[in-house]
């Protein structure tokens, strides 16, 4: 494929769909990432839209990266996850649990 | 039995709240533990963290078969309103079931859990609208505080009295301030069993809130819930509260943190902070 022809659009999910009236709970989180996962099983990329969640906390982005990472594999993260916030709450809060996820699944140095 | 008595205003400031946990210190270290008594009679002004602080205690107890006494304040009015609205009558005193829905209610009553952080903030964020439009982002700001530190409990504590939070809407100062409370092992103890370190409660605590450092009680722990919650609460010049153990800290219109040693150790973790809801720049 030439480099300059457009990629199609990722499939949306809308996560407030998904977890539904019990909010953004841990166990939630899980059932987020089962859906990313089989989306990302038949397409290169996902996106993810926190529209209208609120409240989020960073263990429950932990779980959701940590859930992710296990069922899609480790190039699933963050190459072909993206994100939608509508608040910086929200936002903030993932980037910590982002960087806290990288640093801790950086793959090991080539030996010079 | 052990008597109590608290006769002065516990004022919804760090200096207060301490003093409170410091008065009730030979409570919450009695051993063997002992019948007790707390006298609020002559107390003029309670809000939300000690009512939080006097109802974990009083469950702790109970679960000992203890018996415990509290006697509230005959006044003012106010005050007689807010412990009717905040629950504290009726758990203790067998009277009528607080109404969050009341339109004078500027009070989320007590409420104690052990699961669903999320179902747990509901009633702070809906206290808030019904008293001022909220921003989506302000809603969130306030909502993920409360989840983080309701998380934190269930992830680490192990509290035999789970958490019991208690949230009140002060217009005349334009925030919400929210308390939560726990009788667990402390944030310096579970941190010093799961990782061998040693130092003090202060420097274990001021390590855990500067963020990255986790006991790792669940595998999606990060250590990461304290410290979003410091630094929202600092955006949004609000003041936080930390009792853990002999540590705390404590930080006042989005000031840096101080740590310090406690007068008298409290057994579990209190966490009280306040979220401006007027807009800042």
């Amino acid at each position: 494929m030439n480099e300059h022809t457009p990629q199609p659009a990722p499939p949306v999910l809308e996560v407030a769909k998904i977890i539904g009236k019990t909010g953004p709970e841990v166990s939630a989180a899980l059932a987020v990432a089962a859906s990313a996962a089989r989306v990302l099983s038949s397409s290169s990329a996902v996106r993810l839209s926190f529209h209208g969640v609120r409240g989020a906390s960073s263990s429950f982005f932990n779980a959701l990266l940590l859930e992710l990472h296990r069922l899609g594999g480790a190039d699933a993260i963050p190459d072909r996850l993206m994100m939608d916030f509508d608040s910086g709450a929200q936002k903030f809060v993932y980037d910590r649990s982002l960087n806290a996820y990288l640093k801790s699944h950086q793959p090991p140095r080539a030996a010079s | 039995m052990r008597q109590v008595v608290v006769d002065w205003n516990v004022n919804d400031t760090p200096d207060d709240i301490r003093r409170f946990s410091a008065a009730l210190g030979d409570i919450y270290a009695s051993e063997p533990p002992m019948a007790w008594r707390l006298d609020l009679a002559a107390c003029r002004y309670i809000g939300p963290d000690a009512s939080a602080m006097i109802y974990a205690l009083w469950i702790r107890d109970r679960q000992r078969g203890l018996r415990c006494e509290v006697i509230l304040p005959v006044g003012p009015e106010p005050l007689r309103a807010f412990c009717e609205f905040v629950g504290l009558k009726h758990y203790l005193h067998r009277g009528p079931r607080p109404d969050p829905d009341h339109p004078r209610c500027e009070t989320v009553p007590l409420s104690n859990f052990y699961q669903s952080p999320y179902i747990v903030s509901g009633p702070v964020v809906r206290l808030v609208e019904r008293h001022l439009p909220m921003t989506g982002e302000f809603q969130d700001y306030l909502q993920t505080c409360i989840t983080e530190v309701v998380q934190n409990i269930i992830d680490h504590a192990e509290s035999p009295v789970g958490g019991v939070l208690a949230a009140r809407f002060i217009s005349s100062r334009g925030e919400v301030r929210v308390a939560v409370v726990d009788h667990g092992l402390g944030i310096p103890k579970r941190t010093r069993l799961a990782l061998g370190l040693g130092g003090s409660d202060r420097d274990i605590l001021q390590s855990v809130m500067q963020g990255g450092m986790s006991s790792r009680s669940q595998a999606h722990n990060q250590g990461l819930g304290l410290k979003n919650l410091v630094d929202i609460v600092q955006n949004h010049q609000g003041s936080l509260l930390m009792l853990s153990g002999d540590a705390v800290a404590s930080s006042s219109e989005g000031r840096e943190i101080r740590y310090f040693e406690a007068e008298r150790r409290f057994p579990g973790t209190v966490v009280c902070f306040s979220l401006k809801t007027e807009p800042h720049e």
